[in-house]
């Protein structure tokens, strides 16, 4: 069941994390033109070549409904193909295996995917405050009938701090919440960063004690575990066999796969420590014929602390309740014996919006490729991804593999 | 203020007007007996369409808190540290609420819970609270 590993990624662009305030401001349209035309670039391909395109339609600046054909037009494109994918922090893991299938079933040869996340200029008649008054409530709907606005809002579970900190709490009271641990994992991201020319936090490295004074956000999490949003966005394009050999660097090819949703809020979750990606990762395994101790490298969404640990746990990298230990025990960095985000993950470089899950999976083509420079992973054929979105609602795992340079 | 007012529909009805009343009541599914809740039409446990409201004790534990050091909504800024919890009922079941009456360092998970019908301002509205059993 599932991929061939017939198809790989071939090309991919990000603009570099920064502060909203100052960030230029484009179009989302705009975005996508010009993201494409550098991941094109990057393989070898022509914006001709393009028959598939997968994006986003919720926070789409030009439009909510008919994205794709507007977006499709715009570039000048007809497709074979076209999507979007509404599923947060897991989009670009979903939007990679959805381009792989459709390439497999040979709906199309190149598919982009694409996640722009920079700010749309104002127009003459908009006000600028009517985006904080749209961000208030975050991920939760207001809508009448929705269940979040009857059973979440009303008491103020709003946002994902709170969630993700009730998570860990859970955790906490189960195994233990080791603030050295997490002080670990944030510190030695930080120092992969020093290394990425992009990263948001590059030229700040940070120490133990740092993360110890660190202040509370939403008990247990403090405020160096909690991801900082900031403008960016990016591309990859997926490609077919024949299409990939014109790819000037190594193809990175798609082995496996695996998607699970399984609530909104983890309030109802059957059990809040134990993850959706157990199933993701589980399914992306066994279709790759990999295990985890296979992979090279773990590039694991970290919109928190914990959600790297769980994931870890639960993709089968440690045992349950082993998290903590594992983190303080294997060195992460990427010379370590466990190369964890080394781009310096979304905690330090920075979290460009839903595009935010795309820095882990094209730091897991830059490394396999082999072109991450001093950050470069010695031994990068084989790499673990991830996506979450929502809080720990929905989870992807990509199983990738570098194939023979053409 | 309007966000935090629950507004129920023709679906909840029962459980918020009940709350008002101060008594809980959930829908049960018919065929399997399983708890429903947030309520809907349906049950999630075996798909039947066929339930009945029932009145719960409001006996819980405490599955889980945080304290928000930063206000989730501004309406929530009055009485910091702003304390949000996830309790499970005796019947199994979860529901988002928020504890009152505990200081936080008297928090612990599993702790013994009851309920507390909690007017949201002069709404006429209630919430569901929990305080130490």
């Amino acid at each position: 069941m599932g991929l061939q590993g017939k198809a790989s990624i071939t090309g991919y662009a990000q603009y570099a994390p920064e502060k909203y305030a100052t960030a230029p401001q484009m179009f989302h349209l705009e975005q996508v033109a010009d993201l494409a035309h550098q991941a094109l670039k990057e393989s070898g391909l022509a914006l001709q070549d393009i028959d598939g395109l997968i994006l986003n339609n919720t926070s789409f600046h030009e439009a909510d409904i008919f994205v794709p054909a507007m977006a499709a037009e715009y570039l000048g494109i007809p497709v074979n193909f076209a999507e979007v994918v509404d599923l947060g922090g897991t989009s670009a893991v979903a939007m990679v295996w959805r381009a792989a299938a459709a390439i497999e079933l040979g709906l199309c040869q190149a598919v982009l995917c694409v996640l722009p996340a920079r700010m749309a200029p104002l127009g003459p008649a908009e006000d600028p405050t009517q985006l904080a008054t749209a961000m208030r409530f975050g991920g939760h709907s207001t809508r009448y009938g929705a269940p979040e606005a009857e059973f979440d809002i009303p008491y103020g579970h709003v946002g994902q701090n709170t969630g993700y900190a009730m998570i860990a709490q859970q955790y906490a009271d189960r195994f233990s919440y080791d603030p050295r641990a997490m002080a670990k994992l944030v510190v030695q991201q930080r120092d992969n960063a020093q290394e990425h020319p992009q990263a948001i936090f590059r030229g700040q490295p940070l120490t133990e004690a740092d993360f110890l004074a660190s202040r509370m956000v939403a008990d247990p999490l403090r405020l160096l575990e909690i991801v900082m949003p900031v403008a960016g966005g990016a591309a990859v394009i997926v490609t077919s066999e024949t299409l990939a050999r014109r790819c000037p660097h190594r193809p990175v090819k798609v082995l496996g796969f695996g998607e699970r949703l399984a609530y909104k809020s983890p309030t109802y979750a059957a059990d809040m420590t134990v993850t959706p990606i157990r199933e993701a990762a589980r399914q992306a395994f066994a279709m790759s014929g990999l295990q985890p101790v296979d992979m090279h490298m773990a590039q694991v969404y970290d919109c928190y602390t914990i959600t790297v640990l769980l994931s870890l746990e639960d993709a089968g990298f440690c045992a349950k309740g082993e998290g903590m230990r594992f983190l303080r025990e294997r060195d992460l960095g990427f010379r370590g014996d466990f190369p964890l985000n080394t781009h310096g993950g979304q905690l330090s470089f920075g979290q460009a919006g839903t595009a935010g899950g795309m820095s882990q999976l094209i730091e897991a083509c830059t490394q396999i490729q082999g072109r991450a420079g001093p950050r470069q992973v010695p031994r990068h054929d084989n790499a673990f991804v991830s996506g979450t979105g929502g809080v720990m609602s929905e989870q992807g795992v990509l199983v990738l593999q570098g194939g023979e340079p053409a | 203020m309007s966000a935090v007012i629950p507004v129920s529909t023709p679906i909840s009805q029962p459980f918020w007007e009940g709350l008002k009343e101060e008594v809980i009541r959930v829908p049960r599914c018919d065929e399997c007996s399983h708890w429903i809740f947030y309520p809907r039409r349906h049950c999630t446990h075996c798909g039947s369409l066929s339930m009945t409201w029932r009145e719960i004790s409001g006996r819980a534990t405490l599955c889980s808190y945080t304290l928000a050091r930063v206000p989730t909504l501004e309406e929530f800024a009055a009485d910091p540290p702003q304390n949000l919890a996830i309790v499970t009922l005796e019947e199994g079941f979860n529901v988002n609420s928020s504890l009152v009456d505990i200081e936080p360092g008297d928090m612990r998970i599993g702790m013994a819970l009851r309920p507390v019908f909690a007017p949201v301002g002069d709404s006429g509205a209630r919430r569901l609270l929990f305080t130490a059993a």
